[in-house]
């Protein structure tokens, strides 16, 4: 769980910055933790490791980075401050990325922590881990994650992927990935029925005035389908991965230099 | 027999760069690429910062041959706001919630 504010998560963000300016900015940084990581003492955790001057070597080239203020909330909050709206109606984000799934539920922009909950192991990743499972399964051979990787992008986005070879003859991998996308997207959606329950009508987010599916997760069309059936209307943005993404740009620019001072 | 009017008139600093920066490292791959030495390179430089504060345009003066002026529509700019309805108040509720821990 350390990982929000370790050293790690500093080599990531000062790689980010190296890479995106030569003369590196100050910056303002909004992120998200995992529904079931934040919480006022770890966002200050988070603050604590990553306000400051910054100096290290990238592609040798000395560069500072200097953060000036670090603004947290949920993963989920920053797709629906982007996509949702601020009336005082019930809106809910299903989040799934790499390895969890995060389920954020608020009245309009006001989180209701009791209907937000986060799973790991329900995530693209699994989907990956459950194909190499058929793969070694079926033709004894190891998947390189490389090879999972490439896998998983050509399918979720209907593309060919390359080839691949077991015992010199080409495999396809479709029907294993679609049963493992249809596995974790069965898993997804016992998660949410019971995370959003709407009393005891067995009906699930019924009560919820939009439901946005995002995250890499929302690429894979038996999870959109499990979702679906289990909800019905569900939107999902033609760029579900960068929704949070945007959405924490949005809110740290909303946010009065009084906030950011308090935030560093 | 004296000096000619041309030596009498030119300075010839002594340029002390360390080897192992990256900004020497930009400097002598930026001579190779335009084929000139890393004197000339350095003048050429130098005399190009004079015709840029002479309001000559930037993008135009630091042209190296490998990397062409990036054109006008990739060019750096401000992102725009983006338009999200709930980020002030998405903002509001996570400062409070910060607050009251």
């Amino acid at each position: 769980m350390h990982r929000y504010w370790s050293e790690h998560t500093r080599k990531l963000l000062l790689t980010l910055a190296g890479l995106a300016w030569e003369k590196i900015p100050p910056l303002y940084l909004t992120t998200g933790l995992p529904v079931a990581v934040w919480s006022a003492q770890r966002d200050e955790h988070v603050r604590r490791a990553l306000v400051g001057e910054h100096r290290f070597t990238l592609n040798g080239v000395e560069r500072v980075l200097e953060v000036r203020g670090v603004f947290t909330m949920m993963e989920g909050a920053g797709a629906l401050a982007q996509l949702g709206t601020d009336e005082a109606i019930p809106q809910a984000v299903a989040d799934g990325g790499g390895e969890s799934f995060d389920l954020f539920y608020a009245i309009g922009q006001e989180p209701v922590i009791a209907r937000c909950d986060g799973k790991h192991g329900i995530g693209v990743e699994r989907i990956g881990e459950l194909t190499a499972a058929e793969v070694a399964r079926k033709y004894n051979r190891a998947l390189t994650p490389a090879e999972i990787r490439a896998r998983l992008r050509a399918y979720a986005r209907t593309e060919q992927p390359p080839v691949i070879y077991a015992n010199r003859r080409p495999i396809s991998l479709n029907g294993e990935l679609r049963a493992a996308d249809d596995a974790v997207g069965s898993a997804v959606a016992t998660f949410i029925s019971q995370t959003w329950a709407s009393g005891n009508t067995g009906a699930v987010a019924a009560e919820v005035a939009q439901l946005y599916l995002i995250g890499g997760i929302a690429y894979f069309p038996e999870v959109r389908a499990h979702v679906q059936r289990l909800v019905g209307k569900v939107a999902v943005s033609e760029r579900p991965a960068d929704e949070n993404a945007i959405g924490y740009c949005a809110v740290g620019q909303s946010l009065a230099d009084a906030d950011w001072a308090e935030l560093s | 027999m004296g000096r000619s009017k041309t030596e009498a008139e030119v300075l010839r600093p002594e340029v002390r760069l360390l080897k192992d920066h990256a900004a020497t490292r930009r400097l002598l791959r930026e001579a190779r690429e335009r084929d000139v030495s890393l004197a000339q390179h350095i003048h050429d430089l130098l005399v190009a910062r004079e015709a840029a504060m002479g309001g000559q345009e930037y993008n135009r003066l630091l042209w190296v041959p490998s990397e062409q002026p990036t054109p006008q529509e990739d060019r750096l700019v401000d992102a725009p706001a983006p338009q999200a309805r709930g980020a002030s108040a998405a903002a509001a509720a996570w400062l409070k919630r910060r607050s009251s821990g």
